[in-house]
Protein backbone atom coordinates (compact mmCIF):
# COMPACT_ATOMS: atom_id res chain seq x y z
CA UNK A 1 0.00 0.00 0.00
CA UNK A 2 2.93 2.31 0.74
CA UNK A 3 4.08 1.78 -2.83
CA UNK A 4 0.92 3.47 -4.05
CA UNK A 5 0.65 6.17 -1.43
CA UNK A 6 4.26 7.20 -1.82
CA UNK A 7 4.06 7.37 -5.63
CA UNK A 8 4.04 10.65 -7.49
CA UNK A 9 1.01 12.45 -8.87
CA UNK A 10 1.40 11.20 -12.43
CA UNK A 11 1.88 7.62 -11.31
CA UNK A 12 -1.20 7.89 -9.12
CA UNK A 13 -3.19 9.22 -12.06
CA UNK A 14 -1.98 6.33 -14.20
CA UNK A 15 -2.97 3.90 -11.48
CA UNK A 16 -6.41 5.47 -11.33
CA UNK A 17 -6.87 5.07 -15.07
CA UNK A 18 -5.73 1.47 -14.87
CA UNK A 19 -8.13 0.85 -12.01
CA UNK A 20 -10.96 2.16 -14.17
CA UNK A 21 -9.88 -0.13 -17.00
CA UNK A 22 -9.69 -3.10 -14.69
CA UNK A 23 -13.06 -2.49 -13.02
CA UNK A 24 -14.81 -1.95 -16.34
CA UNK A 25 -13.12 -4.95 -17.91
CA UNK A 26 -14.23 -7.22 -15.12
CA UNK A 27 -17.74 -5.79 -15.28
CA UNK A 28 -17.81 -6.62 -18.99
CA UNK A 29 -16.38 -10.07 -18.32
CA UNK A 30 -19.10 -10.80 -15.77
CA UNK A 31 -21.84 -9.33 -17.94
CA UNK A 32 -20.72 -11.06 -21.11
CA UNK A 33 -20.26 -14.38 -19.39
CA UNK A 34 -23.87 -14.30 -18.23
CA UNK A 35 -25.23 -12.93 -21.51
CA UNK A 36 -23.45 -15.31 -23.84
CA UNK A 37 -24.04 -18.28 -21.58
CA UNK A 38 -27.76 -17.59 -21.53
CA UNK A 39 -27.85 -16.90 -25.26
CA UNK A 40 -26.15 -20.19 -26.04
CA UNK A 41 -28.39 -22.14 -23.70
CA UNK A 42 -31.60 -20.49 -24.95
CA UNK A 43 -30.54 -20.95 -28.59
CA UNK A 44 -30.06 -24.67 -28.12
CA UNK A 45 -33.42 -24.95 -26.41
CA UNK A 46 -35.11 -22.81 -29.07
CA UNK A 47 -33.77 -24.95 -31.91
CA UNK A 48 -35.19 -28.05 -30.22
CA UNK A 49 -38.48 -26.25 -29.76
CA UNK A 50 -38.49 -24.93 -33.32
CA UNK A 51 -37.99 -28.30 -34.97
CA UNK A 52 -40.39 -29.97 -32.60
CA UNK A 53 -43.33 -27.64 -33.23
CA UNK A 54 -42.83 -26.69 -36.91
CA UNK A 55 -45.80 -24.32 -36.84
CA UNK A 56 -45.02 -20.62 -36.91
CA UNK A 57 -48.06 -19.61 -34.91
CA UNK A 58 -47.25 -22.13 -32.15
CA UNK A 59 -43.61 -21.16 -32.13
CA UNK A 60 -44.52 -17.48 -31.94
CA UNK A 61 -46.50 -18.09 -28.79
CA UNK A 62 -43.58 -19.87 -27.11
CA UNK A 63 -40.90 -17.31 -27.88
CA UNK A 64 -41.10 -15.83 -24.40
CA UNK A 65 -39.29 -18.84 -22.98
CA UNK A 66 -36.16 -18.16 -25.08
CA UNK A 67 -35.82 -14.44 -24.74
CA UNK A 68 -32.02 -14.50 -24.53
CA UNK A 69 -31.52 -16.36 -27.80
CA UNK A 70 -30.64 -14.31 -30.90
CA UNK A 71 -32.40 -16.93 -33.01
CA UNK A 72 -35.74 -15.88 -31.58
CA UNK A 73 -35.17 -12.40 -32.94
CA UNK A 74 -34.53 -13.82 -36.36
CA UNK A 75 -37.63 -15.95 -36.19
CA UNK A 76 -39.80 -13.13 -34.88
CA UNK A 77 -38.74 -10.75 -37.62
CA UNK A 78 -39.19 -13.36 -40.35
CA UNK A 79 -42.56 -14.26 -39.00
CA UNK A 80 -43.60 -10.67 -38.92
CA UNK A 81 -42.34 -10.08 -42.42
CA UNK A 82 -44.29 -13.06 -43.68
CA UNK A 83 -47.43 -11.85 -42.00
CA UNK A 84 -46.97 -8.43 -43.54
CA UNK A 85 -46.36 -9.92 -46.96
CA UNK A 86 -49.40 -12.14 -46.76
CA UNK A 87 -51.57 -9.32 -45.59
CA UNK A 88 -50.28 -7.04 -48.31
CA UNK A 89 -50.70 -9.75 -50.92
CA UNK A 90 -54.33 -10.26 -49.99
CA UNK A 91 -55.20 -6.83 -51.35
CA UNK A 92 -52.71 -6.73 -54.19
CA UNK A 93 -53.41 -7.56 -57.82
CA UNK A 94 -49.86 -8.38 -58.79
CA UNK A 95 -48.79 -11.60 -60.37
CA UNK A 96 -48.56 -14.46 -57.89
CA UNK A 97 -45.12 -15.63 -59.01
CA UNK A 98 -43.67 -12.16 -58.64
CA UNK A 99 -45.14 -11.83 -55.17
CA UNK A 100 -43.66 -15.17 -54.12
CA UNK A 101 -40.15 -14.30 -55.31
CA UNK A 102 -40.32 -10.89 -53.66
CA UNK A 103 -41.35 -12.47 -50.41
CA UNK A 104 -38.28 -14.71 -50.32
CA UNK A 105 -36.06 -11.81 -51.13
CA UNK A 106 -37.59 -9.73 -48.36
CA UNK A 107 -37.20 -12.57 -45.88
CA UNK A 108 -33.55 -12.92 -46.80
CA UNK A 109 -33.02 -9.21 -46.27
CA UNK A 110 -34.79 -9.33 -42.94
CA UNK A 111 -32.63 -12.25 -41.86
CA UNK A 112 -29.42 -10.47 -42.88
CA UNK A 113 -30.43 -7.33 -41.03
CA UNK A 114 -31.48 -9.21 -37.92
CA UNK A 115 -28.28 -11.22 -37.96
CA UNK A 116 -26.21 -8.06 -38.21
CA UNK A 117 -28.17 -6.45 -35.43
CA UNK A 118 -27.79 -9.46 -33.15
CA UNK A 119 -24.10 -9.73 -33.96
CA UNK A 120 -23.63 -6.14 -32.89
CA UNK A 121 -25.52 -6.84 -29.71
CA UNK A 122 -23.40 -9.88 -28.93
CA UNK A 123 -20.17 -8.06 -29.68
CA UNK A 124 -21.10 -5.04 -27.63
CA UNK A 125 -18.42 -3.99 -25.11
CA UNK A 126 -15.93 -6.51 -26.49
CA UNK A 127 -13.99 -3.70 -28.11
CA UNK A 128 -13.35 -2.29 -24.64
CA UNK A 129 -11.74 -5.56 -23.63
CA UNK A 130 -9.53 -5.43 -26.70
CA UNK A 131 -8.59 -1.84 -25.91
CA UNK A 132 -7.75 -2.73 -22.34
CA UNK A 133 -5.67 -5.68 -23.43
CA UNK A 134 -3.61 -3.63 -25.82
CA UNK A 135 -3.44 -0.25 -24.10
CA UNK A 136 -3.23 -1.03 -20.38
CA UNK A 137 0.37 -2.34 -20.47
CA UNK A 138 1.48 0.77 -22.31
CA UNK A 139 -0.32 3.04 -19.89
CA UNK A 140 1.35 1.19 -17.03
CA UNK A 141 4.68 1.45 -18.78
CA UNK A 142 4.18 5.16 -19.13
CA UNK A 143 3.60 5.40 -15.38
CA UNK A 144 6.72 3.38 -14.73
CA UNK A 145 8.87 5.49 -17.02
CA UNK A 146 7.57 8.64 -15.43
CA UNK A 147 8.11 7.24 -11.93
CA UNK A 148 11.68 6.24 -12.76
CA UNK A 149 12.35 9.67 -14.19
CA UNK A 150 11.01 11.14 -10.99
CA UNK A 151 13.12 8.77 -8.90
CA UNK A 152 16.29 9.63 -10.78
CA UNK A 153 15.53 13.28 -10.39
CA UNK A 154 15.26 12.75 -6.64
CA UNK A 155 18.50 10.77 -6.64
CA UNK A 156 20.24 13.58 -8.44
CA UNK A 157 18.99 16.04 -5.88
CA UNK A 158 19.96 13.93 -2.91
CA UNK A 159 23.40 13.31 -4.38
CA UNK A 160 23.46 9.70 -3.24
CA UNK A 161 23.22 6.69 -5.51
CA UNK A 162 23.03 4.02 -2.87
CA UNK A 163 20.56 1.18 -3.21
CA UNK A 164 18.55 2.53 -0.31
CA UNK A 165 17.91 5.70 -2.27
CA UNK A 166 17.42 4.20 -5.73
CA UNK A 167 15.34 1.11 -4.94
CA UNK A 168 12.19 2.63 -3.37
CA UNK A 169 11.59 5.01 -6.25
CA UNK A 170 11.99 2.32 -8.89
CA UNK A 171 9.86 -0.08 -6.90
CA UNK A 172 7.06 2.48 -6.69
CA UNK A 173 7.34 3.13 -10.39
CA UNK A 174 7.14 -0.55 -11.29
CA UNK A 175 3.78 -0.86 -9.58
CA UNK A 176 2.23 0.90 -12.55
CA UNK A 177 3.47 -1.74 -15.00
CA UNK A 178 2.36 -4.51 -12.70
CA UNK A 179 -1.17 -3.13 -12.42
CA UNK A 180 -1.27 -2.50 -16.16
CA UNK A 181 -0.52 -6.17 -16.75
CA UNK A 182 -3.04 -7.21 -14.11
CA UNK A 183 -5.68 -5.25 -15.98
CA UNK A 184 -4.61 -6.39 -19.44
CA UNK A 185 -4.10 -10.13 -19.04
CA UNK A 186 -7.68 -11.04 -18.00
CA UNK A 187 -9.02 -8.68 -20.63
CA UNK A 188 -7.07 -10.37 -23.44
CA UNK A 189 -8.01 -13.85 -22.27
CA UNK A 190 -11.66 -12.90 -21.91
CA UNK A 191 -11.71 -11.14 -25.28
CA UNK A 192 -10.44 -14.20 -27.09
CA UNK A 193 -12.87 -16.42 -25.25
CA UNK A 194 -15.88 -14.24 -25.95
CA UNK A 195 -14.98 -13.71 -29.60
CA UNK A 196 -14.89 -17.46 -30.01
CA UNK A 197 -18.26 -17.85 -28.33
CA UNK A 198 -19.81 -15.05 -30.38
CA UNK A 199 -18.49 -16.61 -33.57
CA UNK A 200 -20.21 -19.83 -32.63
CA UNK A 201 -23.48 -17.96 -32.13
CA UNK A 202 -23.04 -16.09 -35.42
CA UNK A 203 -22.57 -19.43 -37.13
CA UNK A 204 -25.72 -20.66 -35.50
CA UNK A 205 -27.59 -17.60 -36.74
CA UNK A 206 -26.31 -18.14 -40.30
CA UNK A 207 -27.38 -21.75 -40.22
CA UNK A 208 -30.76 -20.81 -38.85
CA UNK A 209 -31.15 -18.16 -41.55
CA UNK A 210 -30.53 -20.71 -44.27
CA UNK A 211 -32.99 -23.09 -42.67
CA UNK A 212 -35.57 -20.36 -42.40
CA UNK A 213 -35.15 -19.50 -46.07
CA UNK A 214 -35.66 -23.13 -46.95
CA UNK A 215 -38.74 -23.30 -44.80
CA UNK A 216 -40.15 -20.16 -46.39
CA UNK A 217 -39.42 -21.56 -49.83
CA UNK A 218 -41.20 -24.79 -49.00
CA UNK A 219 -44.24 -22.99 -47.66
CA UNK A 220 -47.46 -23.43 -49.61
CA UNK A 221 -48.23 -20.46 -51.78
CA UNK A 222 -50.83 -18.15 -50.36
CA UNK A 223 -52.58 -17.98 -53.68
CA UNK B 1 -58.50 -5.24 -44.88
CA UNK B 2 -56.97 -5.03 -41.42
CA UNK B 3 -54.26 -2.53 -40.71
CA UNK B 4 -50.84 -4.06 -40.33
CA UNK B 5 -49.14 -3.08 -37.08
CA UNK B 6 -45.67 -1.88 -38.00
CA UNK B 7 -42.83 -3.69 -36.24
CA UNK B 8 -39.78 -1.67 -35.47
CA UNK B 9 -36.74 -3.69 -36.51
CA UNK B 10 -34.17 -4.42 -33.85
CA UNK B 11 -31.08 -2.24 -33.95
CA UNK B 12 -27.69 -2.48 -32.36
CA UNK B 13 -27.66 1.24 -31.65
CA UNK B 14 -30.46 1.05 -29.13
CA UNK B 15 -30.28 -0.39 -25.69
CA UNK B 16 -31.24 -4.00 -25.71
CA UNK B 17 -34.22 -4.59 -23.43
CA UNK B 18 -33.01 -8.15 -22.93
CA UNK B 19 -29.52 -7.08 -22.05
CA UNK B 20 -29.88 -7.53 -18.34
CA UNK B 21 -28.20 -5.28 -15.91
CA UNK B 22 -24.77 -4.09 -16.90
CA UNK B 23 -24.82 -1.72 -13.95
CA UNK B 24 -25.15 -4.70 -11.62
CA UNK B 25 -22.11 -6.31 -13.18
CA UNK B 26 -20.23 -3.05 -12.80
CA UNK B 27 -21.08 -2.78 -9.12
CA UNK B 28 -20.08 -6.40 -8.62
CA UNK B 29 -16.75 -5.76 -10.31
CA UNK B 30 -16.21 -2.70 -8.14
CA UNK B 31 -16.92 -4.76 -5.05
CA UNK B 32 -14.50 -7.47 -6.14
CA UNK B 33 -11.75 -4.93 -6.70
CA UNK B 34 -12.38 -3.34 -3.31
CA UNK B 35 -12.19 -6.75 -1.62
CA UNK B 36 -9.00 -7.57 -3.48
CA UNK B 37 -7.47 -4.29 -2.40
CA UNK B 38 -8.46 -4.91 1.19
CA UNK B 39 -7.05 -8.42 1.08
CA UNK B 40 -3.75 -7.24 -0.38
CA UNK B 41 -3.30 -4.42 2.09
CA UNK B 42 -4.42 -6.47 5.06
CA UNK B 43 -6.86 -3.78 6.13
CA UNK B 44 -9.56 -6.37 6.75
CA UNK B 45 -7.61 -7.61 9.73
CA UNK B 46 -8.37 -4.36 11.49
CA UNK B 47 -6.21 -3.19 14.35
CA UNK B 48 -5.45 -6.56 15.90
CA UNK B 49 -1.91 -6.27 17.24
CA UNK B 50 0.54 -8.69 15.80
CA UNK B 51 2.27 -11.11 18.08
CA UNK B 52 5.81 -9.98 18.57
CA UNK B 53 8.25 -12.63 17.54
CA UNK B 54 11.32 -13.17 19.64
CA UNK B 55 14.40 -11.69 18.09
CA UNK B 56 16.48 -14.06 16.00
CA UNK B 57 20.19 -13.68 16.03
CA UNK B 58 22.28 -14.97 13.19
CA UNK B 59 25.89 -15.87 13.60
CA UNK B 60 28.16 -15.87 10.63
CA UNK B 61 30.09 -19.05 11.08
CA UNK B 62 33.32 -18.78 9.20
CA UNK B 63 34.24 -22.21 8.00
CA UNK B 64 37.89 -22.04 8.66
CA UNK B 65 38.71 -22.11 12.35
CA UNK B 66 41.73 -20.24 13.61
CA UNK B 67 43.80 -20.44 16.68
CA UNK B 68 43.37 -16.90 17.79
CA UNK B 69 40.11 -15.47 16.52
CA UNK B 70 40.68 -12.18 18.25
CA UNK B 71 43.75 -11.37 16.17
CA UNK B 72 43.12 -8.75 13.60
CA UNK B 73 40.40 -7.03 15.52
CA UNK B 74 40.91 -3.43 16.45
CA UNK B 75 41.64 -2.53 20.00
CA UNK B 76 38.68 -1.18 21.89
CA UNK B 77 38.53 2.51 21.54
CA UNK B 78 40.19 4.23 24.42
CA UNK B 79 38.72 7.31 25.99
CA UNK B 80 40.23 10.31 24.39
CA UNK B 81 43.06 11.72 26.36
CA UNK B 82 44.14 15.26 26.02
CA UNK B 83 47.14 15.51 23.81
CA UNK B 84 50.04 16.59 25.92
CA UNK B 85 51.20 19.94 24.86
CA UNK B 86 54.72 19.72 23.73
CA UNK B 87 57.09 21.58 25.94
CA UNK B 88 58.85 24.62 24.73
CA UNK B 89 61.61 23.81 22.35
CA UNK B 90 64.71 23.15 24.24
CA UNK B 91 67.05 23.91 21.47
CA UNK B 92 66.66 27.65 21.68
CA UNK B 93 66.70 27.99 25.42
CA UNK B 94 69.45 26.31 27.28
CA UNK B 95 67.97 24.45 30.21
CA UNK B 96 69.43 24.90 33.52
CA UNK B 97 71.84 22.16 34.18
CA UNK B 98 71.59 20.44 37.47
CA UNK B 99 74.95 20.91 38.95
CA UNK B 100 75.92 18.40 41.55
CA UNK B 101 75.82 19.81 45.01
CA UNK B 102 79.35 18.83 45.56
CA UNK B 103 80.54 20.94 42.72
CA UNK B 104 78.33 23.85 43.68
CA UNK B 105 79.71 24.03 47.12
CA UNK B 106 83.26 23.85 45.98
CA UNK B 107 82.69 26.48 43.31
CA UNK B 108 85.18 24.77 41.10
CA UNK B 109 84.50 24.55 37.33
CA UNK B 110 82.72 21.41 36.21
CA UNK B 111 84.93 18.62 35.33
CA UNK B 112 84.83 16.79 32.02
CA UNK B 113 82.91 13.84 33.48
CA UNK B 114 80.25 16.10 34.92
CA UNK B 115 79.80 17.83 31.57
CA UNK B 116 79.33 14.57 29.79
CA UNK B 117 76.72 13.51 32.36
CA UNK B 118 74.82 16.72 31.87
CA UNK B 119 74.90 16.54 28.11
CA UNK B 120 73.74 12.91 28.24
CA UNK B 121 70.87 13.84 30.48
CA UNK B 122 69.93 16.70 28.20
CA UNK B 123 70.04 14.46 25.16
CA UNK B 124 67.91 11.85 26.87
CA UNK B 125 65.44 14.54 27.83
CA UNK B 126 65.25 15.80 24.27
CA UNK B 127 64.83 12.30 22.89
CA UNK B 128 62.09 11.55 25.36
CA UNK B 129 60.26 14.75 24.48
CA UNK B 130 60.56 14.03 20.79
CA UNK B 131 59.28 10.51 21.36
CA UNK B 132 56.33 11.82 23.33
CA UNK B 133 55.47 14.20 20.53
CA UNK B 134 55.67 11.39 18.03
CA UNK B 135 53.43 9.19 20.16
CA UNK B 136 50.90 11.96 20.54
CA UNK B 137 50.79 12.48 16.78
CA UNK B 138 50.44 8.74 16.16
CA UNK B 139 47.70 8.43 18.77
CA UNK B 140 45.79 11.19 17.10
CA UNK B 141 46.24 9.66 13.67
CA UNK B 142 45.19 6.18 14.80
CA UNK B 143 42.02 7.19 16.56
CA UNK B 144 39.51 4.82 14.90
CA UNK B 145 36.00 6.16 14.33
CA UNK B 146 33.12 4.04 15.61
CA UNK B 147 31.89 3.04 12.16
CA UNK B 148 35.25 1.81 10.95
CA UNK B 149 35.04 -1.74 9.59
CA UNK B 150 36.34 -4.51 11.75
CA UNK B 151 39.94 -5.41 11.11
CA UNK B 152 43.27 -3.73 10.89
CA UNK B 153 45.19 -2.70 7.82
CA UNK B 154 48.05 -5.02 8.67
CA UNK B 155 45.86 -8.07 9.31
CA UNK B 156 46.36 -11.17 7.18
CA UNK B 157 42.75 -11.63 6.22
CA UNK B 158 42.29 -14.94 7.97
CA UNK B 159 41.99 -13.60 11.44
CA UNK B 160 38.21 -13.35 11.59
CA UNK B 161 36.70 -16.60 12.69
CA UNK B 162 35.67 -18.73 15.56
CA UNK B 163 37.48 -20.93 17.94
CA UNK B 164 37.98 -24.58 17.18
CA UNK B 165 35.58 -25.72 19.86
CA UNK B 166 32.81 -23.46 18.62
CA UNK B 167 33.44 -24.57 15.06
CA UNK B 168 33.16 -28.25 15.91
CA UNK B 169 30.16 -27.63 18.10
CA UNK B 170 28.38 -25.65 15.39
CA UNK B 171 29.08 -28.32 12.78
CA UNK B 172 27.68 -31.07 14.95
CA UNK B 173 24.69 -28.96 15.92
CA UNK B 174 23.91 -28.35 12.27
CA UNK B 175 23.92 -32.06 11.64
CA UNK B 176 21.76 -32.79 14.66
CA UNK B 177 18.10 -33.33 13.80
CA UNK B 178 15.38 -34.50 16.11
CA UNK B 179 11.75 -34.89 15.22
CA UNK B 180 9.49 -32.70 17.34
CA UNK B 181 7.05 -35.54 17.71
CA UNK B 182 9.53 -37.82 19.43
CA UNK B 183 9.58 -36.17 22.82
CA UNK B 184 6.34 -34.28 22.95
CA UNK B 185 6.38 -33.36 26.60
CA UNK B 186 7.77 -29.83 27.07
CA UNK B 187 8.94 -30.61 30.60
CA UNK B 188 10.92 -33.56 29.33
CA UNK B 189 12.31 -31.43 26.52
CA UNK B 190 13.56 -28.90 29.02
CA UNK B 191 15.46 -31.36 31.21
CA UNK B 192 16.74 -33.97 28.81
CA UNK B 193 20.51 -33.93 28.39
CA UNK B 194 23.38 -36.15 27.32
CA UNK B 195 27.14 -35.76 27.64
CA UNK B 196 29.48 -37.07 24.97
CA UNK B 197 33.27 -37.12 24.91
CA UNK B 198 34.70 -36.70 21.41
CA UNK B 199 38.15 -36.70 19.89
CA UNK B 200 38.87 -35.03 16.56
CA UNK B 201 42.17 -35.30 14.77
CA UNK B 202 43.83 -32.36 13.07
CA UNK B 203 42.52 -33.56 9.74
CA UNK B 204 39.00 -32.93 10.99
CA UNK B 205 38.24 -36.64 11.30
CA UNK B 206 36.23 -37.88 14.26
CA UNK B 207 38.45 -40.44 15.90
CA UNK B 208 36.31 -41.55 18.80
CA UNK B 209 33.29 -40.70 20.85
CA UNK B 210 31.72 -42.16 23.92
CA UNK B 211 28.70 -41.30 25.99
CA UNK B 212 29.74 -39.93 29.32
CA UNK B 213 26.16 -39.52 30.44
CA UNK B 214 23.21 -40.88 28.52
CA UNK B 215 19.93 -39.04 28.45
CA UNK B 216 17.79 -42.04 29.20
CA UNK B 217 15.79 -41.57 26.03
CA UNK B 218 16.84 -43.95 23.31
CA UNK B 219 15.64 -41.84 20.44
CA UNK B 220 17.39 -38.78 21.80
CA UNK B 221 20.64 -40.68 22.14
CA UNK B 222 20.23 -42.19 18.69
CA UNK B 223 19.77 -38.73 17.21
CA UNK B 224 23.08 -37.70 18.80
CA UNK B 225 24.79 -40.73 17.32
CA UNK B 226 23.39 -39.88 13.92
CA UNK B 227 24.67 -36.33 14.26
CA UNK B 228 28.14 -37.59 15.17
CA UNK B 229 28.17 -40.03 12.28
CA UNK B 230 27.19 -37.22 9.93
CA UNK B 231 29.95 -35.09 11.42
CA UNK B 232 32.62 -37.76 10.98
CA UNK B 233 34.52 -35.53 8.65
CA UNK B 234 34.54 -31.80 9.21
CA UNK B 235 34.53 -29.56 6.14
CA UNK B 236 37.91 -28.12 7.08
CA UNK B 237 40.90 -29.46 8.98
CA UNK B 238 41.44 -28.24 12.50
CA UNK B 239 44.41 -26.19 13.61
CA UNK B 240 44.80 -28.35 16.71
CA UNK B 241 43.75 -31.80 17.77
CA UNK B 242 40.68 -31.88 19.95
CA UNK B 243 41.35 -34.46 22.58
CA UNK B 244 38.52 -35.85 24.64
CA UNK B 245 36.32 -32.78 24.53
CA UNK B 246 32.99 -32.90 26.29
CA UNK B 247 29.90 -31.97 24.28
CA UNK B 248 26.62 -31.43 26.07
CA UNK B 249 23.48 -32.03 24.09
CA UNK B 250 20.28 -30.50 25.40
CA UNK B 251 17.23 -28.67 24.18
CA UNK B 252 17.48 -25.66 26.41
CA UNK B 253 18.55 -23.38 23.63
CA UNK B 254 15.76 -21.15 22.49
CA UNK B 255 16.07 -21.88 18.81
CA UNK B 256 15.96 -25.61 19.31
CA UNK B 257 12.97 -25.36 21.58
CA UNK B 258 11.16 -23.04 19.20
CA UNK B 259 11.77 -25.40 16.35
CA UNK B 260 10.52 -28.37 18.25
CA UNK B 261 7.34 -26.61 19.28
CA UNK B 262 6.27 -26.08 15.68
Amino acid sequence: MELITNAGLVVKLVLLILAYFSVTSWAIIIYKTLTIQRATRDSARFLDFFWAKRRFDVISQGLGDFRRSPLTVLFREVNHELLQSRRAAEGASADALDVDLGEQERVARVLRRATTSETHRLEKYLSFLATTGSAAPFIGLFGTVWGIMDAFHGIGKSGSASLAVVAPGISEALVATAIGLVAAIPAVIAYNHFVNKVNVLIGEMDNFSQEMLNVVQRMPRSR
Amino acid sequence: MTAVRPLRPSSGLHADPRAGRFLGAYLLSLLLHALLLLALTGAWRGTVPREDKPPVYYIDLVHKPVLNPQAGRPEPRLPEQPVPTPPAPVASVEPKATIPAKLATTGKPASKTADSHVSDALRKLRDEQALQQKFAALRQAQTVPMDTPVGLPDAKGNEAGISTNVYVQATIQQNWALSPYVLGDPAKMARIEAWVRITYGKSGRLESFRFEKESGDTQFDESIKRALVKSQQLPNPLPVRLEDVRLIFNLKQLNVLAELRR
